[in-house]
C-alpha cells in the first residue's frame, strides 16, 4: 500500500477539470483518497499546460500558476510566462527579471487590506511582482525593508526526469542545479560603479 | 537484566535502535520487513488493532473531558515501541506524537529503569512530563505515560496528551505566551513519575493545584488520559497476548520501516527534488511590558524564521533553519520537544499514511545554527512557544514549498496548505469578594480555517488547530469559564481575508464586553500568526496571511446604549463606525497586531478581534468572475472589493447578481494599466533599495536583526552578495 503511483490514469479531461478548478468536490475528494495515484499524472499536466500556452518552446516544468521553465537555445532552460515573455535562466530568480510595485503607504494599502487589517509599514512593506510582458501579478511578499526577494524554489530537473520520471533529459550537466542570482546582482553592482 | 524485550536496559534498547538507524537509514536498521512479506494479512490485522486501540480509547476517555482543550480535539492517545517511537496513535493534535520519542529517550538516559530512588520502571507505574527539554512540547502539553509490561517485560509505552487550560505561567493565565525563562513558564517538570498502581499520587494532584490556576480542571484531564491510557493498555496487553511478544515488537518495528518506505516513496512520485525557500518574522513588542522586573528581556523583537526545504534524491527531507535569529529572553525558543510536536503538524501535508507514527522522522533531518532560537545553546531560556514557531515555520514555510512542489507535478488535488492559525483570549482577576479566577477562552483554537488549495478557497472555521475533530464549542461554555467576558458577537466578517484566484479563508470577528468585573480583570491576546503575518512569501502571486487584529475600547458609554435598547457593535468595522459617527464613545482607543498588552479591565470595556485569515493562492484578477459573484450573494466581499480588488463589475438587479463581461474585462484592464504604470523593474528598484541598506537606513527593528543574523554565514550568504555589500557591513549597522 503505497499510495505512490501504482493507480489508474485520471483521464485527460478530467485533470483538464482539475488544472481550471472546475473539477467537483466530491471527484477531488476521490482523487485525494484513492489508494494509489496514476504514474503518467505528470506527462498528462505537461501535455494539458502544452496545449494551452501559445508558444512552443517545449514545457520542462511548471512552477507557478503563469510561469514555466521551458527548453530554449541557447540558454537551454528558461523561465516563460505563458503570455510568452522571457525571464531568462531558471537558475536565476526570475523576480530580478520583473517589475515590482511596493505598498508601502497606508493608501496604497487600503487598496488591498480594504478592512485596514493590514500587515504593519512601519515594519515590513508588501511587494507586488508582475510579469513585464503582461502584468500578471507573479508574486506578493511581505518582507522586511531591505530584505532580498526571495528565490521560492529551485528545481533539481535532472534528478527528477532521470530518478523520479526515468527519463533523462538530453542537456544534463551538474551545472543545472546552482543558484546564480548572485551573478545578476554582481553586474548590476559593477554597472551601478560604472 | 533489563526490563526491555530481550533483556536489555532501556538506555540499551534506544541506542540500539539509534545505532541501526543512523548506519542505514531505515527505521531500526530494517533492510527487510520479513514478518509484513511472510504474511500480510497478520500485520494489517495487527495494525488495524493498534489503530482502533488508540482511537476507542480517546473515544471513550474524552467523555471524561472537563476542559475546552479536549473539546477543541487536541487529546491524542499513543502507541510506541520500547524506545519510544510512536507506532500508531488516535485522531488528535498529530504533534504529540512526535515529541513521545524525546520523553523515553530521557528517561534512558537518566537511567529511570535502574533508579534505585524511584523503584524503575513497573506495570501500574504512571510517568508525566512537560517539559521541551526533556520531552514534552511545551508545559502546557502534560504527556501521561504508561509502560506496557507484559511477562515482566518491557514492550511499549501507552501516553495520552493533552493540552491543560492554565500552566502556571507567572505573567498571565492560560499559556505562558510572555514569558523570558523557563522560571516564568510555569509548571515544568521533566519526565517523572507521579503515581503507582494506576493511581496519580496525591502529591501530583497537590502540584497540579498549586502551580496551576485551573488545577481542577487539569487534574481532571489528568484522569481523563490516564483512563484513556488504561484502556489502551487493556487491549494491547490482549493483543500481546494473541500475537506474542515477539511478534508484537518485530511488527511494530516493521510498520515503522513500511511506512518511512510510504513516505519516501510518496515523496519521489508526488514532489520535486528541489530547494525552496519560505522564510518568515515576527515580531514581538516587549520593550514596554516587561518593565523594572526583567530588564533584560524589554525589548523588542523582530525575529528572523528562515524556512528551507530541500527534497533530495533519495526522498528524504532536509528542513533549514539556518540564519535565524539569536536565542533570547522571550517564550519563543525551541527546544527539542517543540520540534517535534510544530513539524509533525505538517504531517497530514507531507506524509500520508495510514496512521501517524514516527517514521517520518527517519525521512527528515534538520540543519540549525547554535544560539538561535532554533537551537539554543542554553536550556533555561522561555519555551513555551517554542513549538508555536515550529508550528509556524512548518504552516507558513515548509508547508507552502511542499505545496508548491506537488503543483509543480501536477497532483492538484494534494495542494492545500496547512496554516496553523490559533488566538486564545485569556483573563485573569479577583471577583468583587476577592476570590481569584482565570480562564482562556479556546473558541479560536477551534476554529482554524482549511488552508487555501489548488482548486478551491480556504474554508473558514472548519477544524480544530491540528486536527479534524475541533469542536468551536458553545459561546455559553466560554462564558461559564471566563465569567467576566459576555460574548457579544461571533462571525465571519465581509472582505477581511487575503484576496486571490483563491480566495484565502474569510475571517472571523468575536466581540465581548467586559461586565462588572469585581475586583480586577487582566485581558491577554494572542496567537499566530501576529505582527506582519503568516509569512514572507505568498502563493503563485496571492497574498500571506494577515495578522490577527484587535480593537480594545476603555471607558465606553457601552451601559448608557444598552440602557437605551441600542444595539452594542459587532464587530471592529462597526465600532469604528460608531466612533467616527458618535454613537459610541471611547476614553482610549488602542489597536494592535502584535501581542495585546495585559490590559486591566473595566466594566463597560468593549473589545474586537479578527483572525484567521489565511493565504490566499493564486493573482485576484486570475480569480473566475462566477466564483467572485458567488462571494457577493453570499455577502462574503462587498461590491467595491468585487470591483477593485478582482476587477468584476455586477449588478443586483431585480434580486439577482449578474456579472457584467465587458465592464469586468475594462475593470481588470485597467487594473493591469495602473501595475504598468506604478511598477518598475527590479533593478532600479534594487539600486535606490540598495543605498538605503548600505546606510542602514531602515526601521530599528529591521536593523537590529539584519545586525544579528549577520553573524551567521547562512544569512550573509543571502544578503551580502545580494546588495553587493562588504564582509564587515553588519558591524557598521547601529
Amino acid at each position: 500500500m503505497t499510495g505512490a503511483g501504482g493507480g489508474d490514469r485520471l483521464s485527460k479531461e478530467k485533470m483538464r477539470l482539475l488544472v481550471d478548478g472546475d473539477l467537483p468536490a466530491h471527484d477531488v475528494k476521490q482523487l485525494i483518497h484513492a489508494k494509489d495515484k496514476d504514474p503518467d499524472r505528470f506527462w498528462t499536466y505537461l501535455e494539458i499546460l502544452q496545449e494551452r500556452v501559445p508558444w512552443s518552446n517545449k514545457i520542462l516544468l511548471r512552477i507557478s500558476e503563469h510561469l514555466y521553465i521551458v527548453r530554449k537555445e541557447p540558454e537551454g532552460r528558461i523561465v516563460k510566462c505563458d503570455c510568452g515573455h522571457e525571464f531568462g535562466d531558471y537558475r536565476v530568480n526570475w523576480k530580478l527579471s520583473s517589475e515590482i510595485f511596493v505598498r508601502r503607504s497606508r493608501e496604497a494599502l487600503d487598496e488591498i487590506y480594504t478592512t485596514g487589517i493590514a500587515p504593519d509599514p512601519a515594519i515590513v512593506e508588501v511587494r507586488e511582482y508582475y510579469c513585464p510582458g503582461c502584468h500578471a501579478q507573479l508574486g506578493v511578499e511581505v518582507a522586511p525593508h531591505g530584505y532580498p526577494p526571495v528565490f521560492e524554489a529551485l528545481p533539481d530537473l535532472d534528478g527528477l526526469y532521470r530518478d523520479w520520471l526515468g527519463a533523462p533529459l538530453p542537456d544534463e550537466s551538474p551545472n543545472w542545479y546552482q543558484d546564480r542570482s548572485t551573478s545578476v546582482t554582481k553586474n548590476w553592482a559593477g554597472q551601478d560603479r560604472d | 537484566m533489563g526490563i526491555v524485550f530481550g533483556g536489555r536496559t532501556l538506555k540499551q534498547a534506544v541506542d540500539e535502535r539509534d545505532r541501526a538507524e543512523a548506519e542505514s537509514g531505515h527505521s531500526y536498521g530494517l533492510r527487510s520487513l520479513p514478518l509484513l512479506d511472510g504474511d500480510p494479512p497478520k500485520l494489517q490485522r495487527l495494525y488495524w488493532k493498534l489503530i482502533t486501540a488508540a482511537q476507542y480509547g480517546r473515544d471513550t476517555c474524552i467523555l471524561l473531558s472537563t476542559s475546552p482543550a479536549s473539546i477543541s480535539g487536541e487529546l491524542l492517545l499513543t502507541i510506541a515501541t520500547p524506545e519510544g517511537n510512536a507506532v500508531a496513535a488516535s485522531w488528535g493534535l498529530t504533534g504529540h506524537a512526535g515529541a513521545l520519542k524525546l520523553m523515553i529517550s530521557t528517561m534512558a538516559e537518566f537511567g529511570y529503569d535502574e533508579d534505585p530512588g524511584t523503584g524503575g520502571i513497573n506495570d501500574g507505574d504512571i510517568f508525566s512530563c512537560n517539559d521541551p527539554v526533556y520531552g514534552s512540547s511545551q508545559n502546557n502539553d502534560i504527556y501521561t505515560c504508561l509502560p506496557l509490561i507484559h511477562r515482566d517485560q518491557l514492550v511499549g509505552w501507552v501516553a495520552g496528551s493533552l493540552h491543560i487550560v492554565d500552566a502556571g505561567g507567572a505573567l498571565m493565565p492560560g499559556m505562558a505566551i510572555i514569558s523570558p525563562t523557563t522560571y516564568t513558564d510555569g509548571l515544568v517538570v521533566p519526565p517523572m513519575k507521579t503515581g503507582q498502581n494506576f493511581q496519580q499520587s496525591k502529591a501530583w494532584e497537590l502540584t497540579l493545584t498549586r502551580r496551576t490556576r485551573l488545577g481542577q480542571l487539569n487534574i481532571m484531564d489528568d484522569k481523563m488520559k490516564l483512563v484513556g491510557a488504561m484502556i489502551v493498555r487493556e487491549r494491547l496487553l490482549q493483543m500481546v497476548d494473541e500475537f506474542g511478544s515477539e511478534y508484537f515488537i518485530g511488527a511494530a518495528q516493521e510498520i515503522l520501516e513500511r511506512d518511512r518506505r510510504i513516505i519516501v516513496d510518496q515523496i519521489k512520485a508526488w514532489q520535486v527534488p528541489w530547494t525552496s525557500h519560505h522564510p518568515r518574522v515576527r515580531v514581538l513588542q516587549l520593550a514596554d511590558v516587561m518593565g523594572k522586573a526583567f530588564p533584560a528581556a524589554a525589548t523588542d523583537h523582530m525575529m528572523h524564521e528562515p524556512a528551507t526545504c530541500q527534497f533530495e534524491l533519495d526522498g528524504t527531507v532536509v528542513q533549514d533553519f539556518r540564519g535565524a535569529s539569536s536565542e533570547n529572553l522571550t517564550s519563543h525558543n525551541i527546544y527539542e520537544g517543540g520540534y517535534n510536536l510544530g513539524l509533525y503538524i505538517d504531517y497530514p501535508v507531507l506524509a500520508m499514511t495510514p496512521t501517524i507514527n514516527s517514521a517520518i522522522q527517519n525521512v527528515t533531518r534538520r540543519k540549525t545554527d547554535p544560539g538561535t532560537i532554533f537551537n539554543p545553546n542554553r536550556t533555561d531560556l522561555g519555551s513555551t512557544l517554542g513549538c508555536v514557531v515550529a508550528l509556524d515555520v512548518g504552516g507558513y514555510g515548509l508547508g507552502h514549498g511542499y505545496v508548491q512542489s506537488r503543483f509543480a507535478r501536477g497532483f492538484l488535488e494534494q495542494c492545500w496548505i496547512d496554516e496553523i492559525m490559533w488566538s486564545i483570549a485569556s483573563t485573569e482577576g479577583t471577583f468583587a469578594n476577592g476570590e481569584p479566577y482565570a480562564a482562556a477562552d479556546w473558541s479560536l483554537v477551534s476554529n482554524s480555517p482549511m488552508g487555501v488549495g489548488a482548486w478551491r478557497d480556504g474554508i473558514a472555521c472548519s477544524l480544530g488547530t491540528g486536527n479534524p475533530t475541533g469542536d468551536i464549542g458553545e459561546a455559553e461554555d466560554h462564558e461559564f469559564l471566563g465569567p467576566v467576558m459576555v460574548h457579544l458577537a461571533r462571525g465571519l466578517l465581509q472582505d477581511a481575508a487575503a484576496h486571490g484566484k483563491y480566495r484565502g479563508a474569510l475571517g472571523f470577528n468575536m466581540g465581548w464586553l467586559v461586565d462588572n468585573p469585581g475586583g480586577t480583570t487582566v485581558f491577554h491576546f494572542g496567537g499566530s500568526p501576529m505582527g506582519v503575518g503568516g509569512s514572507i512569501v505568498g502563493l503563485f502571486g496571492g497574498y500571506p496571511a494577515l495578522p490577527y487584529y484587535v480593537l480594545l475600547l476603555r471607558g465606553t458609554n457601552a451601559r448608557e446604549l444598552i440602557a437605551k435598547g441600542i444595539p452594542l457593535p459587532a464587530s471592529f468595522v462597526e465600532a469604528r463606525e460608531a466612533l467616527a459617527e458618535g454613537t459610541l464613545t471611547a476614553r482610549e482607543v488602542t489597536d494592535s497586531a502584535t501581542e495585546a498588552p495585559d490590559w486591566q479591565g473595566e466594566d463597560g470595556d468593549l473589545i474586537y478581534v479578527a483572525t484567521e485569515m489565511g493565504s490566499s493562492w493564486g493573482e485576484p484578477l486570475d480569480r473566475a468572475p462566477e466564483r467572485v459573484k458567488d462571494d457577493l450573494v453570499q455577502g462574503w466581499i462587498s461590491p467595491a472589493v468585487a470591483e477593485t480588488v478582482y476587477g468584476v463589475v455586477a449588478s443586483t438587479e431585480g434580486g439577482t447578481c449578474a456579472v457584467d463581461a465587458e465592464a469586468t474585462a475594462a475593470a481588470r484592464a485597467a487594473i493591469k494599466a495602473k501595475r504598468k504604470e506604478r511598477a518598475i523593474p527590479v533593478k532600479e528598484w534594487w539600486g535606490q533599495e540598495r543605498e538605503r541598506v548600505r546606510k542602514g537606513d531602515l526601521p530599528d527593528l529591521t536593523r537590529a536583526m539584519y545586525k544579528d543574523c549577520l553573524k551567521r554565514q547562512t544569512f550573509r550568504d543571502g544578503f551580502l552578495p545580494f546588495w553587493h555589500l562588504p564582509d564587515d557591513y553588519g558591524d557598521t549597522l547601529r
